[in-house]
Order: structure tokens, then sequence, then C-alpha cells
């Protein structure tokens, strides 16, 4: 019956008229309730075919990107990072998480060994996913005895900003318990709305991701040059109410660069703790250090979250704040291995 | 709060839920309440400012009524001096001040007044030509004067075109208040059909057009002559679908809850003249000039000289009306020149149509006209998109001159929107659009499609849904008309 009504007044606005009049009568006719339920009725099987078209959609783009675009796709280390802790053997005693520096340094599927296993990813995905990270790792098996924590100080400052978290967290950590977790820590609703449809259709906010990735206006989204500002707070009401009501942690002020500020914020103090705790019952030692640093950048350990302090290298080697250009990459690893004593055999961990 | 944004994919459903529920007497204070909780969500302290203009208009409105003789006509100037007073306040104070500045710099004179720095309130233009026109009504005759404060307030506030209109005349909007509006199925759907398109609009088209615009007006120096057409042209679509979209979006909420809000698109770009655009492009705004200002000032029953001043006096204070900006200045300028021309040039061109013998071929004639008709639009829409005058006026000079695809490696090699691919999909989106758009002036297409069964219509919205999903731009981009 809703073909009385159209909305294309200039044209049709005699039409309308008429159709209106005459949709009137029709329903002058019938109760209140009837038509309710009747406009119930259809709205609900609207939704319905909406979910399964929605649905569908989904799987049949996932099945485009898993068959095409592999490299591509936005955080496709955080994807092959899941997946190697999804897939870790019982031989494994010793895990590398890290930012993207580590990444650089200890690239899945580079391992020397058998026994080390490397799930390095990014930044952007912040404390919170490295912790799920482990947590997967843990799960798979329960036998690692060492982890190894790589981390630039300044990312610490990661709070789950919207710019990042929406395509490397949201994108890739949405279970539904890690999505309740978050918002109850953040209550950041607009996150828990990406969160909510990464969960929902995955494939297809990664396919708006790629498809809006120019809004961004900056190519390497994931270089943590400088800490991560603190996302504004919501200012919409209607969003806003929920986070009244479930009293938000306010948000610390943004840290200087190179350092994590005077106190970790909330995603990042409350995952570490947990990563402690996590390694903690399962018996693992937890080594959290920090990546080598430029001679030029500041650092600050306020709180002695790190072991130690950095390995620090010439500016000359990295390629924009943070990162070394490819041909230095073997020679920092092996004095990051060197300096931090590292198990590991630097000579026998593969090119990629 | 923008349409789209998730708080109002929350509030709309709630709020128009607990409408129906409310009985006829209650409805109006619950949509005043639901209104300003809308405006609150933007900068909650200039809510003030719009019941200060409510309070104004609605006591002017009384006053006017009552009054007899000189005394009508004194109201009437006392309530619109207000009213354009507070406007010249919050967005005309630190124009003029500034040109003042550079004035006084010149002449080496001293002037010590600075700039206010005071943020606009959201759609403040909107609602005070809004309320203006309903002083106007009331001291013209053609509307009583309102005693119900709460409907007055609802008038002004109604927010789905609170911020951004369609600019409503009293006699349009007032008596719809007291009106029952029952629950009407058809009249639900139809109005949610109007915002999933505004919606499709907005945040396909347009949203996606800006991130390509803003590069390019951005820096436009780095940019070769084909891209910064391209913008152009890319701005004239997104500027449309932004605004109609918006427009869409908010004569759909409101028919939802059984207001009928008037027209304010009639495909522009269609239009065979500019002084046609005008009728056809923010049809709510360029009636309001006619009837308050065009008119008043003598319109068309004068003498060619004092009628072409009229014209461009409404044009330039159109301009101004859309910013405190010389570039928007220059804008009206353009359209009252481009009208003026026109008229000043039609026996010539009737001329070279007949000479040429292509006059008798309707359809030649008509898409010269129009296309003619889109580029000076479009190239107007330069001074109406650039960030200063100096930048407007490079590109203007530019459109021609620099290096065809010279762009910064950056953007196209980094920007999807510029991935050829990407502008194959948009080209076609617009296409799309356009064919869309044509259907929706024949009725019997339009009817139609709504006489199809559901399996083949939900489809089509299916189709629009995904689409937003997949492509759109869910950022919450605001509107640009907003910024008026």
């Amino acid at each position: 019956m809703d073909r009385q009504w159209d909305e294309f007044e200039p044209a049709c606005a005699t039409a309308t008229a008429i159709a209106e009049r005459a949709s009137q009568l029709d329903h002058a006719a019938r109760p209140r309730n009837q038509l309710v339920l009747e406009f119930l009725k259809t709205a609900f099987l609207f939704s319905l075919g909406l979910l399964i078209v929605i649905l569908f959609c989904d799987w049949r783009i996932g099945r485009h990107f898993y068959h095409t675009h592999g490299e591509d796709l936005i955080g496709t280390d955080v994807y092959h990072g899941i997946n190697r802790a999804n897939t870790l053997s019982p031989s494994v005693r010793t895990v590398y998480l890290g930012d993207s520096v580590a990444h650089q340094l200890f690239m899945p599927g580079t391992e020397p060994s058998p026994n080390v296993r490397f799930i390095t990813t990014n930044q952007a995905i912040s404390m919170a996913g490295q912790y799920y990270l482990l947590q997967t790792a843990f799960r798979n098996d329960p036998s690692v005895h060492t982890v190894y924590f790589f981390y630039i100080p300044g990312c610490f400052g990661n709070n789950l900003p919207p710019r990042l978290s929406h395509d490397y967290f949201c994108g890739y950590f949405h279970r539904l318990d890690e999505v309740i977790e978050i918002f109850r820590l953040k209550h950041d609703s607009q996150l828990t709305a990406s969160h909510l449809g990464r969960w929902l259709m995955p494939n297809l906010m990664m396919a708006n991701s790629m498809w809006n990735r120019g809004d961004d206006d900056a190519p390497d989204l994931a270089t943590p040059t400088t800490p991560i500002a603190q996302s504004a707070p919501d200012p919409e009401p209607v969003l806003s109410l929920l986070d009244h009501c479930f009293g938000k942690i306010p948000d610390g002020p943004e840290p200087p660069a190179g350092s994590y500020g005077q106190s970790l914020p909330v995603i990042s103090n409350y995952f570490l703790t947990k990563m402690r705790a996590l390694c903690k019952a399962h018996r693992a030692i937890l080594h959290v250090l920090p990546c080598p640093l430029s001679t030029r950048e500041h650092f600050e350990d306020a709180q002695h979250t790190f072991e130690q302090a950095p390995m620090r290298v010439d500016p000359e080697l990295l390629i924009d704040a943070v990162h070394f250009k490819s041909q230095y990459i073997e020679e920092v690893r092996r004095k990051v291995i060197a300096f931090y004593h590292l198990p590991l055999n630097a000579s026998l961990i593969t090119r990629r | 709060m923008l349409f789209n944004s998730l708080s109002f994919l929350i509030f709309f459903p709630i709020t128009t839920a607990i409408y129906f529920c409310l009985p006829h007497r209650a409805r109006w204070a619950w949509l005043l309440l639901c209104s300003a909780a809308f405006y609150l969500a933007f900068i909650p302290k200039y809510l003030l400012i719009l019941l200060l203009v409510i309070a104004i208009d609605y006591v002017a409105g009384l006053v006017i009524e009552s009054a007899k003789g000189g005394w009508r006509r004194a109201f009437l100037i006392i309530s619109l001096v207000a009213n354009i007073g507070l406007l010249a306040l919050f967005k005309y104070f630190d124009f003029l001040n500034a040109n003042v500045h550079a004035l006084s710099a010149f002449l080496h004179w001293n002037y010590p007044v600075h700039n206010l720095g005071w943020l606009l309130p959201i759609g403040l233009s909107f609602h005070t030509f809004q309320s203006m026109a309903y002083t106007i009504e009331v001291f013209l005759g053609r509307q009583r004067a309102e005693r119900h404060p709460g409907y007055y307030a609802l008038y002004v506030l109604f927010y789905p075109q609170l911020v951004a209109g369609p600019i409503e005349r009293p006699q349009n909007l007032l008596p719809q208040f007291r009106q029952q509006h029952t629950f009407h199925p058809d009249r639900i759907y139809s109005g949610l059909r109007l915002m999933l398109w505004g919606m499709f609009k907005k945040v396909v088209i347009a949203d996606r057009i800006a991130v390509i615009v803003d590069a390019i007006y951005g820096h436009p120096q780095a940019w070769g002559c084909a891209w910064l057409v391209i913008a152009t042209y890319g701005f004239a679509i997104q500027i449309y679908c932004d605004f109609s979209g918006y427009t869409d979006i908010a004569i759909g909420a409101a028919r939802v809850l059984g207001i009928r809000l008037m027209t304010n698109f009639d495909r522009p770009y269609a239009a065979r003249s500019v002084a046609e655009f005008w009728r056809r492009w923010h049809i709510s705004l360029s009636t309001w000039f006619r009837d308050y200002l065009y008119i008043p000032l003598g319109g068309n029953r004068v003498g060619p000289i004092r009628w072409a001043i009229n014209i461009m006096i409404v044009f330039v204070v159109s301009g101004l009306w859309h910013g405190a900006s010389w570039t928007f200045v220059i804008w009206g300028a353009l359209h009252g020149a481009y009208i003026l021309l026109s008229r000043w040039t039609r026996t010539i061109r009737q001329k070279l149509w007949d000479a040429t013998g292509l006059g008798q071929f309707q359809f030649v004639t008509n898409a010269w006209q129009i296309f003619i008709t889109f580029n000076l639009v479009a190239f107007a829409w330069i001074f109406f998109r650039a960030q200063s005058f100096a930048s407007a006026k490079w590109i203007a000079g530019h459109l021609v001159r620099s290096p065809i695809l010279m762009h910064p490696n950056y953007a196209v090699n980094a920007l999807p929107p510029f991935d050829r691919f990407d502008l194959i999909v948009m080209g076609g989106i617009v296409l799309i659009l356009e064919i869309i758009q044509w259907a929706r002036t024949k009725p019997q297409l339009s009817q139609s499609f709504f006489a199809q069964p559901k399996w083949i219509r939900w489809p089509a919205y299916y189709a629009l849904i995904v689409t937003i999903l997949w492509i759109g731009n869910l950022g919450s981009r605001s509107f640009i008309y907003f910024q008026f």
C-alpha cells in the first residue's frame, strides 16, 4: 500500500495530493491499531530482508578480498599477526609482540627457529589489540614461557582515537566480548558503533574504509611519529547521554612526543596491567622493551614501564621519525638483539 | 546533530515513535522539546540567541497586528532591525570591521576596534529569515499573529528545517502544527524513502566528491587545469547533492511527522537560463528575496536602469546572506550580471539562432542552453567555494592556462578518490543520479515503479542502503549550508 505517497513533489504534486486523499480515505476505514500492526509487520520484514542482503554482501565481499586483494587491505599486518597467533604450534616457547618498528625487525614469518613466534603488528591497534593478540597466542599454546613486547614509548599515548582505531582496531578485533570490554572501558559511542559495524559486517566496512582512505589525507596511517591525540568527546546529546550514564573516565592531557606523559592513558594502562596479569597466570615472563629511538627523540619513562632505556640510533638510518630504511634493518636487528640480550640468532632470521 | 550521524539514527525513530504515542494536544510540546535537543547538540549556549529571535518576533507579531497606522510600520522596522542586527553582529561585524581596518590602514587612520571573533550560530541566517518572513506577513495582513508562544517557537525551531531550511512561510507551516496528524503508514514510507534518497546523495555522492574538491581547492596552485575543471564541476555536483540531500532528509523527516515542507529544489542544473536556475535552486530563499526584497524594490515594474539596480541589489544581498566575504559578494554579483546580460543580449541571441537555422530544433536549443547555463553557474561556484579571493582568482585564471594534468604526486598515487577506477565509478553514480532525477519529473514513471510489488521495489532500496554502507563516506561530514 506504500505506493500512494511519492516524494516527487515538483512534477507530481497533483498526483500526490489525489493519492494521499485516496490513501487517507482507505486508512480512515481501518482502526489505528491495525495500521500500526501492518506498519510494524512491514518494517520487520524489510529489516529482515535488509539484514540478509547485508550479510550476503559482506560474505561476497569477504570472498572477493580473500581471492584478490591480499596485501592491499588496510591493516594486513594485523591480519597476519592474528593468523600467526591463531596457528601457534606446541613447540613455540617465545613470542615477540610489538608495533610497526618491531614489525620491521621481527616480521611474522621470518622466525629463526620453531620455538620462536613473531606476532608483531602496528601501534594503531593500541595496547588493547596487543593484549588480544597475546591472549589468542596463549589460548592456542599455553606453553609459551617468554613474551617480548617492543613498543615505541609514544605509542602508549594511543587511547583508541577514531582516526586509526576504526580501521585497525575495530576492523580486526570485534568479537562481542571485545566490543563489550572496550565499551565498558571507554564509553566512546562512535567507537562502539564502529565496533558493532565491524562485528556485523566486517568485510563491508573494510570495503568502505578502502573506498574512503583518501579522506584521511595521510598516506602512512600507521606511522607512529607522534602519540595520537585523544579523540574529542562526542558532543551529540543522545550518544553523550550514554557516556554520562556510565560515567566515562576522562581522557588525560595529550602526552608530549616521544613519551606517554606522566601516566598511561586509560586503554594502555588497563591492557598493560591485564597483559602482565595474563603472563603471570600462564607463568610466562613479560619483557616490556622500548623500540630503538633516534638520538634526536625525546624519551621519558615516568612510571618505569620499560625494563630498560632504549637503544639509540643515528637519525640517518631512519626513513621517518621511527622506521628504518630497508638497507639498515638487518644491521639494526643485530644491534637490537645484542643490546637487549635477546635469545635470537640474527643470522637465522630469514628475509621475506 | 547531523542528519548523517549515528545520533540522528537513534534520535529520529525514538522521538517519532513517542510523537505518535502522544495525544495531539501534547505533540507540539514534544516536537519543541526534540527541536531544542536537536539544536543543543551543536553549541548549547546559542539556543539563547534563537530564543531571543523567537521572543522578539513573537511579541512583534502581536503588536504589529494590534497597532494602527504608522505604528505598524514602526514595530515592523524595530523587529527587522533587531533580527538583522543580531545577524549583523554575529555574521557581518568582523567582515565589516576587517574592511574598515584595511581602509584605515590605507588612509593612515587609527582604528582601534578589534574583531569579535564570535562563532556564527548554526543556521542563524535561516531561522532569522524565517522569523522575519512571519513579521512581514503579519504586517502585510496575509497572516494572523500567532497567539500561542509554543506554536510560534515551534515554527522557528521545528528541527527538520531548523538549521538549513527550507525557509518556510507562516501560512504553510503554522496551521500544520494545529492539525491532527494520524498515523499513516504510506506517508511514513514515503518520508523514509525520501530520507534514504537524501542520505544517498549526501553520503555517497557529495561527501566522496568533497575529498577531491577539498584537495584541489585547498592547494589549487599544485594542480593542472584539467583537475581544476574536474574540481569545479565536482563542486557543482557536490553542493547540489549536499544541499538537496539535506533538504530531502528534512522534507522526509517532516513528512513522517505529518508536516509538509515546501519544495526547495527542482533539477536546477536542467535550467536553460540563470533566471530559471534561480527558480529551481534553493527555491525557499529565492522566493524569499523575490517576495520581501525584489518586489518591494519595484521588481520589474520600473525602468530598465532601476530594474538592473534592483537585480544587482538582490543578488549581492543574496551573496552576502551566504557568507560575510567578498567571494560571496562576487558570487552573487556574477549571478546578477548573468541575468542582466541574458536580458540585454536576448534579441541578438535569438537572431543568431534564427540565422543558423538551429532554432527550429528544440532539442539542440535546449541542450545548448542547459550546457551554457550549467557552465556559467559552475564558474560562479568557484568564488563560492574558494578559500579566498586570491585563490578564486587564481583558479578562474588558470582553468585553461596551467599544464593540463599537473598534480602533486602524493594525491594521485595515494588517495583512492583520484584513482581512475574510482573516478569512473563516481561518474557512473552521478549519471544514475541524473537519470533518477529525470525519472522523478515523470509522474507515470514514478507511479509505475511504486505500483510494482515489494519484491521489485525493496531490492532497489536495499541497493541504495548497501551502496551507502559500501562506498559512502560514513565520517559524518557536516553539510555545506550549515555554515550559513
